[in-house]
């Protein structure tokens, strides 16, 4: 059990950021481009966002159908929590995150006492295009070059010797989430370990999920598997929920989940052409098109992952997630998996007696479509 | 001064101009077999009109929806098809009017298969409905990706006419131009017709003389007082061209709609015989019940004055250019919605349009299930309030009847008329 100790106390610690900065690179969600910030000489340290703590001060300008993550995160910032970071990395995985970019802007004209990092959105685009492609490429160098102003110049060695770091990441990551799939590690941990990918230095990474492997922790015999997807998640709470109900949660579809280490980077092409490839077309991300793509990718892993049912989690500021659900649900109707979706969840506040309810209203789905 | 009884001669004339323009789409696509688009607002629409392909604005079927009171039908289809109700409607009833298939309730007998549907992605969902959508026709989705800026310079509407290419930035606009290009080819290929240079260019030109038009229309109706022109009509003229910019048709109708507003205006003639309160209307129109905007000239001497869609075919569309249309093309929509919704540009735009137009204060429309139109309001709010000018918020459904309470939005108003605005 040390190896889950060690873990729920590293997650524990992870609003904690070193005393000394300088050399520091604040990274805002797992789809920051981590191999460029280790190439440049640089440790990344993820943000995270407090969802025990609903925001005051940056809701003044910041409407409330924001999600929550990005509230918290503009709140914190407008705080004060991540001064003395050289700088901060802010990918486009969607558009509230976009518009954190924009906020923060903003912002600066209306509290120019507040002691906000500088902040470069990562302009990642994700339509399957080639000029996209293309483009991408060209703010990765951009990115790059800002990098090695701060720390070392990024060289080809040096972005190949990361690529490779950073793909051994991913893979203890995988590694972790076959043990999920055999019901040998709890989606709650898996959770804590893959929220780590960016926050702790590449040794300590390694070092923490090679010791979880050895030692997962108690095997969830045969309860009920659960595919959970939907909206991000922002702290493992709803996975602890839904395992103290006896269930597993045996897969995830969310841009906090799996999602996050199911691909790698080409290590034998050139660099920036398969970083590029990699953030475009597969780092998770609400902007990925088409859509089709990955509704077949969700589908295959609730068949690989033998789920019995999937519970879509949406929350209350959802205008996208949503259009996404009544196509899934009717396909796994086919395959003979029901689907519930559970709306306007609080992202600081969520109803928890609903959550229990709609798992429990599924299981009776799942025992009926059994029986 | 006078109060004009009527509305002005060239409102029907727009009206008339947007059923015939339906009428001559409907005989050439749907009994002709032509091919046409469908696109959002903010996509490029002037690549079908230079290929004479009939082009239907995905907010302008749905503002036709929501005033024959057909929204409800369609959102309780929503609601059964499972999409939940905090889903966006304003841009998405066109897309369940398909679903549906049925011509005798769709307005106009609803839309045919089109040649595609277009879209620019600004949000997260537009693409989802547009996939869907297309796929429920059988017919391909073109998505145009939009590019984030790395910087807000201070006062685009002084910037975006001439400065553009330092405004939008230049790499962004490289890629912009690359989207255009792929568009214009795959446009071709989907409705066998050709883009023509030569009268692409005049149609770019013309949007500009369009604009310079509208611009010395909101010029007078901002410098007048008794208003000559309530909202509601400024808007019906103000959309009709943008429809149909680029077309003679379009530059015609401004010019008399510029000349019969400055008649009234050197006349004196005002829409309202005891007008005493300015208001700015921001942020979406209330499409299924425009008569709101003039419920308290006669309780309150108030008029609504402007609204975003007053002069933003103005300020935002026109793109001056010596040689290269079509990099001028891709700087009219790269931006075009993050012009009216970025904190910063959106609020220093309003804030002009209130001082310029004389505005008392301001009633700001803040639609439920659209977050993306309230993204930026706390920041214009606080800053019209900052310069002055109270803010009333309204948050409702800017297309949904059933979820609107005339009467309490009614006196909302006038609270607000009598408590922050006169007092």
């Amino acid at each position: 059990m040390a190896a889950r100790d060690d873990l729920h106390a590293a997650y524990a610690a992870r609003f904690d950021l070193p005393a000394e900065r300088g050399a520091c690179i604040g990274c805002i969600t797992q789809t920051v481009p981590l191999e460029l910030v280790l190439a440049a000489g640089l440790r990344p340290v993820r943000l995270f966002p407090d969802p025990s703590r609903p925001p005051t001060r940056g809701d003044r300008y910041m409407e409330a159908e924001i999600d929550g993550e990005v509230r918290s995160l503009f709140d914190r910032m407008v705080a004060g929590a991540f001064a003395g970071l050289p700088l901060v990395l802010l990918p486009r995985m969607s558009e509230p995150h976009l518009q954190l970019h924009y906020y923060l802007a903003e912002v600066r004209t209306w509290e120019p006492e507040a002691d906000i990092p500088p902040v470069q959105l990562v302009d990642i685009m994700q339509t399957a295009f080639w000029s996209t492609g293309r483009y991408v490429r060209a703010r990765l160098v951009e990115l790059a070059d800002r990098l090695g102003g701060i720390g070392e110049p990024v060289t080809e060695d040096a972005l190949r010797a990361a690529i490779h770091t950073v793909n051994r990441m991913r893979e203890r990551l995988q590694a972790l989430n076959a043990l999920r799939r055999e019901s040998r590690l709890k989606g709650s941990d898996l959770y804590r370990a893959t929220a780590l990918f960016g926050a702790l230095s590449p040794g300590e990474f390694l070092s923490l999920t090679e010791a979880l492997a050895a030692d997962p922790g108690p095997k969830a015999g045969d309860a009920p598997r659960l595919m959970l997807s939907g909206c991000q998640q922002d702290d493992p709470s709803l996975y602890e929920l839904i395992e103290a109900e006896g269930v597993h949660v045996a897969a995830d579809d969310h841009v906090t989940g799996e999602r996050v280490f199911a691909h790698l980077v080409d290590p034998a092409a050139d660099p920036y052409d398969a970083l590029a490839e990699h953030y475009q077309l597969h780092a998770p991300g609400l902007r990925q098109y088409p859509q089709k793509t990955l509704d077949d990718r969700f589908l295959a892993i609730c068949r690989d992952a033998r789920v019995d049912a999937d519970l879509c989690v949406l929350n209350a500021g959802d205008d996208t997630l949503g259009w996404d659900w009544p196509g899934r649900r009717d396909r796994l109707r086919e395959m003979g998996i029901p689907s519930r979706l559970l709306i306007a969840q609080d992202d600081f506040r969520p109803d928890r007696a609903a959550q229990t309810s709609a798992l429990a209203a599924l299981l009776q789905d799942a025992r009926e479509g059994a029986a | 001064m006078s109060v004009a009884e009527e509305p002005l001669a060239v409102t029907a004339e727009a009206r008339a101009k947007q059923k015939a323009w339906f009428q001559g789409f409907r005989a050439r696509v749907m009994e002709q077999g032509e091919t046409y688009v469908i696109a959002s607002a903010v996509s490029p629409h002037e690549i079908f009109h230079t290929m004479d392909v009939p082009v239907v604005s995905i907010p302008w079927y749905s503002a036709v929806i929501s005033a024959k009171q057909q929204s409800p039908y369609y959102f309780s289809l929503m609601d059964e098809m499972g999409f939940h109700d905090g889903l966006p409607r304003y841009n998405t009833l066109p897309y369940f009017s398909t679903v549906d298939n049925d011509p005798e309730r769709a307005p106009y007998g609803g839309l045919p298969k089109p040649a595609m549907i277009l879209e620019r992605l600004r949000s997260d969902y537009a693409q989802r409905v547009a996939e869907l959508w297309a796929g429920e026709y059988g017919c391909p989705a073109f998505v145009l990706d939009s590019p984030a800026l790395t910087r807000l310079r201070p006062g685009w509407f002084d910037r975006a006419q001439h400065d553009w290419e330092d405004l939008y930035e230049t790499h962004r606009l490289d890629f912009q131009v690359e989207q255009l290009k792929a568009l214009i080819r795959a446009a071709e290929d989907a409705t066998g017709k050709v883009f023509s240079h030569t009268r692409f260019t005049r149609e770019m030109h013309n949007v500009n003389r369009l604009g310079e038009l509208i611009a010395e229309t909101r010029d007078i109706i901002a410098r007048t007082a008794p208003l000559p022109v309530p909202l509601s009509e400024q808007l019906t003229n103000v959309m009709a061209c943008t429809w149909q910019r680029g077309s003679q048709w379009a530059i015609d109708h401004a010019t008399k709609y510029r000349d019969e507003v400055k008649a009234r205006a050197e006349a004196g003639v005002g829409i309202c015989g005891d007008e005493r309160v300015r208001l700015l209307w921001l942020n979406n129109g209330l499409w299924f019940n425009t008569g709101f905007y003039r419920y308290f000239e006669e309780s309150h001497g108030a008029v609504f004055v402007w609204s975003m869609y007053s002069n933003f075919l103005s300020d935002g569309y026109r793109k001056y250019f010596t040689d290269d249309p079509l990099r001028a093309l891709a700087a009219r929509h790269i931006s075009m919605n993050e012009q009216l919704h970025l904190p910063g540009w959106m609020a220093e735009w309003i804030v002009k349009q209130a001082r310029d137009f004389g505005a008392h204060g301001a009633v700001m429309l803040t639609p439920d299930s659209d977050r993306m139109a309230s993204m930026g309001t706390r920041f214009c709010k606080l800053a019209l309030e900052a310069a002055g000018i109270p803010v009333l918020e309204i948050r409702a459904s800017a297309v949904d009847a059933r979820q609107w309470d005339d009467d309490a939005q009614r006196a909302r108003v006038a609270a607000f008329i009598e408590e922050r605005v006169a007092a």
